[in-house]
């Protein structure tokens, strides 16, 4: 008998309200109306799961059709080429950068000084306006007076006294304003300066607005940059660097040649496969509008129209015969290609040689990617070779382009390519570093609260984290754009600092910037959750623990500490899937380059970033909108994955206690 | 060791120190959040509260504009309007270094006030500055005239060279006037041109992408291999000719596809010249007002003449008297020299004085301004030509202030507590006082936990897929793009005429043709709605709109918001439910007296803890309510009445505070123009969110205090 029936029969107070719909009484529609809402949590879970596979489920065939187009247009051959290609130009920029960071490195804060000069000049320009446009004012009316035929002798010196006026006027303002401009104030603060440089810096700017002219400071300082730089070109190392680099650059320009003449025929290819794949549909609408048309003018030219469409799939083995038939040419120029790269490789001086450490690590990265070249080469000689345009694409292939894929390219007029590894990379490495970051603070801010702390510290340090909590994700990725970036690649220009690998920060927006700010976005979540785990020890535990002798900390360290390790780490694992799912700060403070990241100091993008980015712009329904759907999908397995770790570890714990 | 026995005795060794070092970095940790705190908010407001001094109270008035950056010639006597001289003063705060001779002056402008008729005809581009010029006036037209005299204004004389079928055209339309617009007699002229009739065998041949444009209007039958680019001009595609077709074309087309001596053409089986004469008129209109038919205005209008009607659709007939319009002279003019169809009464001359103020600009300066303060000092100054430019930049959503954003973000708050409260309450209700500890509930529970964990972006795509695109509608005028439709009752009233027009409504006959069929005929049409006579119910979502926005936040929340509510359900002591039950309430009667009214301020709080949450996601209403640009309030310009009205403001889409800040910071190039708005708007967002939480607080602690049972 359940409760409800009884309170309707046998309950002496019951009022009979009379009101009854198919057996449900007042009190139970009541009940069921409530627990309908409370049903809503799970259906909701079910209608996003539902949506997202609603949505990405049409992922697979459309790739699975785009790669088949792909490979039977022959894109797929050209692009095994460009590859090796692509992986030798690698080499060739690298080389072509050194020489510019050892420059900068050794000619110092003569390197940057025309730069310098001119960041002073912006700034002081603006605020010369009026004094500048009088100057010009002046110069024209003297022009004026002077083109008079005759020219009036009175008028003449009013103008020419005019113009000095203006001159003065000009040269006291700016030296005023660029006397308060100091090195501080540049905008691009990774400029190197030299204080001696500082006077006749604004000397010579303030001539350089007056005259307009170039000025015998710079003309000065142009000649013994030139020198030096002369000099340093000169060294044999450099010498030696630059042959390497034409040695470099020599073979590219055959394969080049050899590329562009076959990717215009892949292009081509594509064309013709791509028309017929909608033609039926294109066909079925024309003659539709044909049969609906007002006027028989607009029917006989729908008719026409939908005649026109081509439905017949091309011959691909004829379109692809050159691609097979281009074997040999482009054997010769790889061949050329790999011998010249070798013999450069071999040519280039050693890292130890440069001075500038810029220049050095990337001495370093050519050797290290010159070895993986010679690999890369033959690996797609070899898929070359063994290449079909009639080898179907499986779904397999659909599907593990996605996960597999480092490659996310929309909007291509080349070939689209939807893999999430750059994605999927850059979200967990922002993550985890945010999270390495955040944890050491926020587990030490909770012991420290927790425990160590006075009663006065307890009450004000946990709102104040709790408020840093309630601070929105968009105020901290603006906070990011504006001024944490730029401090950020500032600071770690400092050589004591170069220890740290990936160090100096070249970039304001990285990975390592987008990481400090989650770190402090996820803190109070970990501090709190921590502090909890850490209040929930029994008490009998620390006064054991004292009683034994233990100072204070022995206590926490090997007592509480270990008897709430999985509190922690589940705070850890909630603090972590609350960073891989935040949108606002990798949007925009993470650079949104979409590769494969090397290291922290990187610009990267995540999958959150892609789908805030990308689903406004995108055609529903489309292979592009679906990849996205695919992002979302699979985001949602990593954090609810995360998610459900971190709710078993808790409440184990609270089974435990 | 040996030193003492004693256990209380402090040893000042090693561990000592060690202790000491690990207190001390634990101390670093925790004040190192704090001062990290301390920077973030310090630096907002050391940056944010002067640009909400300096912009003072304009920043919550007005909306988002782009901010016009102009360098400025020195000048005397410019002159504006006395409110957007105010605008100037707040984005200059060093105007006193430029401005001089400050004097306020009554600016006194004529306008005419009439009385317009029913039944006149109005062309189209004057109706609508007229609305413009009105704002309350809006025309809800059910009929438009096609044969309604037009007139035009030329400014100076103009030489027409007419075709002869024009030619005659335009004779007609002086047919049944006594003004006509052609001269009396009109010199012919007669030139001779060839057309061409082609023949063309059947095969495959390279094509030329300008032979294929000159193609593409023939009635030649080609398929091509492949489509052409826009931007590859000098292409050479493939194409099949199916079988040998003759045609006749004109000359430009023979010459433009045929005649070149260059590889993509089609070669000709035969060809033979058809001539034919062609006549011209050649005639002079004098500047003046002129006024002709819609039909000959149409014709005029591929020969230069410039007007406001619209031809194609003809003008527009007034269905009812207006009365009270005030326009200025000038259009006034122009509006009866346009319109000869025109019934006006209680025409009079009325004039009004705006405040202006007069200054002079000392020197050459740069001047920045909002979009609305620009173009009243461009236009009071027009005539005079006393404002000089010499270099201007844009900055767009860099001017103006946020109340579009604050409002904005303050309707999709109040709609997402509103969903989600009542069902937050509800199920907690359920969980808290109903349920038991069965596997429904621990079902329940766990999907509670893990909607909890879902990031914010997923629920945005997951309202973009729900709510944007999928939603149910009860309308007459379904989209045609919908996903699923079904017709419910034979009821809709047909949309007036205006409407039809504004929307692209496909207007279906009588015949009852089913929803495909509906959707083919307006994609054929390019129309976007359709309207049959019937109600459809509708799967074509909600747009990007406040209430899509709304849902989508309340999904979120959702979680946050039940738990919350739970716990202060949860703190009502049972006894109150028992002694409620033994006095003989029932369940839901003790629920109602005893237990809610003492778990609500816990359930206040939850809200204020919800609000604090939804207002600060950007992620969730990115697809689904937010846009960067929007003219209008949300409830401004709305085009309908009644019911109709307020589920047009639900459905329409909204800036938001956080969005905004994500397109100042984010979406535009950053420079210094643009700070004052980033970190003033992110001030006042701060200043929203961080109330809300102060009051969370606040709150949480107040009841702890004093709910104690």
């Amino acid at each position: 008998m359940s409760p409800s029936k009884r309170s309707k029969k046998n309950a002496p107070f019951g009022k009979s309200t009379g009101f009854k719909l198919l057996g449900i009484g007042k009190q139970e529609a009541i009940k069921y109306f409530f627990g309908g809402n409370a049903t809503l949590a799970v259906v909701l879970i079910f209608l996003i799961v539902g949506f997202l596979v609603f949505h990405a489920w049409n992922f697979l065939p459309q790739y699975k059709k785009s790669l088949t187009l792909y490979r039977l247009s022959g894109q797929e051959f050209t692009d095994y080429a460009s590859d090796q290609l692509r992986a030798q130009k690698e080499l060739s920029s690298l080389a072509s950068q050194v020489p510019a960071y050892e420059l900068k490195h050794r000619l110092g804060a003569l390197y940057d000084l025309e730069a310098v000069h001119s960041n002073f000049k912006n700034k002081a320009q603006k605020k010369l306006l009026a004094e500048r446009k009088e100057l010009q004012r002046a110069l024209s009316n003297l022009e004026n007076t002077l083109a008079k035929q005759p020219p009036v002798q009175a008028d003449v010196a009013t103008a020419k006294a005019r113009v000095a006026a203006a001159t003065d006027a000009l040269k006291t303002r700016s030296g005023d304003i660029l006397g308060a401009i100091r090195y501080a104030d540049l905008d691009n603060k990774s400029l190197v300066t030299d204080a001696k440089y500082l006077a006749d810096i604004r000397a010579s700017v303030s001539e350089n607005i007056i005259t307009g002219k170039t000025t015998g400071f710079i003309k000065d300082i142009r000649a013994i940059e030139a020198g030096e730089t002369a000099k340093i070109r000169a060294l044999p190392h450099l010498q030696q660097l630059e042959k390497a680099h034409q040695l470099l650059l020599a073979p590219q320009k055959p394969f080049a040649a050899y590329l562009e003449k076959y990717r215009l025929i892949a292009s081509d290819n594509k064309g013709q496969a791509e028309t017929p794949s909608t033609a039926a549909e294109r066909k079925e609408a024309q003659l539709t509008k044909a049969r609906l048309a007002t006027t028989e003018q607009q029917r006989k030219i729908d008719l026409i129209k939908a005649e026109r469409i081509l439905t017949e799939t091309p011959d691909y083995d004829r379109l692809n015969q050159a691609l097979y038939d281009s074997l040999d040419a482009h054997l010769e120029v790889q061949q050329q290609l790999v011998e010249q790269t070798r013999i450069a490789l071999a040519a280039l001086p050693k890292a130890s040689e440069f001075d500038g450490p810029k220049a050095g690590s990337r001495i370093e990265k050519i050797n290290t990617l010159g070895e993986k070249f010679f690999g890369t080469v033959e690996a797609k000689r070899h898929n070359m070779e063994s290449w079909s345009h009639q080898t179907p694409v499986g779904y397999g292939q659909a599907l593990s382009g996605f996960f597999m894929g480092t490659e996310w390219v929309s909007n291509s007029s080349w070939q689209d390519f939807y893999g999430v590894l750059p994605l999927l990379a850059g979200s967990c490495l922002v993550a985890l570093v945010a999270i390495l970051l955040a944890v050491p603070f926020a587990v030490g801010g909770a012991i420290y609260v927790n425990r160590l702390s006075s009663p006065f510290e307890q009450r004000w340090i946990k709102p104040i984290i709790e408020f840093i909590g309630a601070i929105p994700s968009i105020v901290m990725a603006f906070l990011g754009v504006v001024v944490v970036g730029a401090l950020i690649q500032e600071h770690t220009q400092n050589p004591l600092l170069s220890w740290i690998p990936s160090f100096p920060v070249e970039q304001d927006k990285t990975i390592l910037t987008a990481g400090i700010l989650l770190a402090l976005m996820s803190i109070p979540t970990v501090f709190t959750l921590a502090e909890d785990a850490l209040n929930n020890v029994p008490k009998a535990y620390k006064e054991a623990a004292l009683a034994l002798g233990s100072t204070d900390l022995q206590t926490v360290f090997r007592v509480i500490f270990p008897s709430c390790a999985s509190g922690i780490i589940a705070a850890v694992l909630l603090g972590f899937g609350r960073i891989i799912g935040e949108t606002m700060v990798v949007l925009l403070v993470m650079g949104g380059r979409i590769a494969i990241p090397d290291s922290i100091s990187d610009p990267a993008h995540s999958m959150t970033g892609i789908m805030a980015q990308e689903i406004g712009e995108v055609e529903q329904g489309s292979l592009h909108w679906s990849a996205l759907f695919m992002v979302g999908l699979l985001l949602f397995v990593i954090a609810l994955t995360l998610n459900y770790a971190a709710q078993t570890i808790l409440k184990k714990l609270s089974k435990h206690s | 060791m040996e030193k003492s026995t004693n256990p209380f005795y402090a040893k000042r060794n090693s561990q000592h120190t060690k202790e000491t070092l690990v207190k001390l970095v634990l101390v670093i940790f925790t004040y190192s959040i704090i001062l990290a705190a301390l920077g973030i908010f310090g630096n907002i407001i050391s940056n944010g509260a002067p640009v909400l001094w300096q912009k003072g109270w304009s920043f919550f008035t007005k909306k988002p504009q782009t901010l016009f950056v102009n360098q400025v010639e020195k000048s005397q006597g410019v002159e504006m309007p006395a409110k957007n001289f105010d605008g100037l003063l707040t984005n200059n705060p060093d105007a006193e270094n430029w401005l001089g001779h400050v004097t306020p002056f009554d600016q006194t402008m004529e306008f005419v006030q009439f009385d317009l008729l029913a039944h006149s005809r109005i062309g189209n581009g004057y109706l609508s500055e007229l609305e413009s010029l009105n704002p309350d006036f809006r025309l809800p037209y059910t009929e438009r005239d096609h044969h309604a005299r037009v007139g035009f204004q030329l400014s100076s004389v103009k030489k027409i060279s007419l075709a002869h079928d024009d030619y005659l055209t335009l004779r007609q339309a002086d047919a049944d006037t006594d003004s006509p617009l052609l001269p009396a007699d009109v010199p012919k002229r007669e030139i001779k041109l060839n057309n061409y009739r082609i023949t063309i065998a059947a095969g495959e041949y390279p094509l030329s992408k300008a032979a294929h444009d000159a193609l593409v209007p023939t009635p030649l039958v080609f398929k091509m291999r492949q489509t052409f680019a826009d931007d590859e001009p000098d292409k050479i595609n493939r194409t099949i000719i199916p079988r040998e077709q003759t045609i006749t074309i004109e000359s430009n087309t023979y010459f433009a596809a045929f005649d070149e001596d260059e590889r993509g053409t089609l070669p000709l089986k035969s060809e033979q010249e058809v001539p034919f004469l062609r006549i011209f008129h050649d005639m002079t209109l004098p500047a003046g007002n002129h006024t002709t038919t819609n039909t000959a205005l149409a014709i005029l209008e591929n020969y230069g003449i410039q007007h406001l009607h619209n031809t194609a659709t003809g003008a527009v007939v007034v269905n009812a008297d207006v009365t009270g319009l005030t326009v200025p002279k000038a259009f006034w003019q122009q509006l009866t020299a346009a319109n000869p169809g025109l019934k006006t009464a209680r025409v009079s001359a009325v004039k009004q004085t705006t405040p202006y103020i007069r200054f002079d600009i000392t020197k050459d300066t740069e001047i920045q301004l909002d979009t609305d303060d620009r173009e009243s000092i461009a236009s009071a100054n027009a005539a005079t030509g006393k404002f000089r430019t010499t270099g201007e930049e844009t900055h767009s959503y860099s001017g103006g202030g946020v109340i579009g954003p604050i409002v904005g973000t303050g309707l999709l708050v109040i709609i997402c507590m509103i969903v989600a409260l009542s069902t937050g309450i509800a199920a907690s209700i359920f969980l808290n006082e109903y349920a038991g500890g069965g596997s429904f509930v621990k079902t329940i529970r766990l999907a509670m936990l893990n909607l909890a964990g879902v990031p914010s972006i997923v629920f945005g795509l997951f309202g973009l897929g729900l709510f944007v695109i999928l939603a149910p509608c009860v309308t007459s005028t379904p989209k045609a793009s919908s996903t699923f439709m079904v017709p419910l009752v034979k009821l809709g009233s047909k949309p007036d005429l205006r409407t039809i027009e504004e929307q692209h409504i496909l207007v279906a006959g009588q015949s009852d043709l089913g929803s495909d069929q509906l959707s083919t005929l307006a994609a054929v049409h390019s129309d976007k709605l359709i309207y049959d006579g019937w109600i459809w119910l509708s799967l074509q979502g909600w747009g990007t709109s406040l209430i899509a926005g709304g849902f989508t936040l309340a999904i979120m929340v959702l979680p946050v918001i039940i738990t919350s509510c739970e716990e202060s359900l949860r703190a009502v002591p049972m006894g109150f439910r028992e002694a409620s039950l033994a006095l003989g309430a029932s369940k839901w009667q003790s629920i109602r007296t005893a237990v809610l009214p003492y778990a609500f301020p816990g359930i206040l709080t939850a809200s204020v803890l919800g609000i604090t949450r939804v207002a600060g996601e950007t992620a969730p209403i990115m697809f689904t309510a937010a846009v960067a640009e929007k003219s209008e309030l949300p409830w401004q310009g709305l085009k309908s009445t009644g019911f109709d009205a307020f589920l047009d403001f639900l459905q329409s889409s909204v800036q938001a505070l956080p969005y905004h800040i994500y397109t100042v910071a984010g979406r535009i190039p950053q420079s210094e123009y643009t700070e004052p708005m980033q970190y003033g708007s992110v001030m006042v967002f701060m200043l929203i969110v961080m109330f809300f939480a102060a009051v969370s607080v606040w709150m949480r602690i107040r009841i702890r205090k004093k709910l104690k049972w």
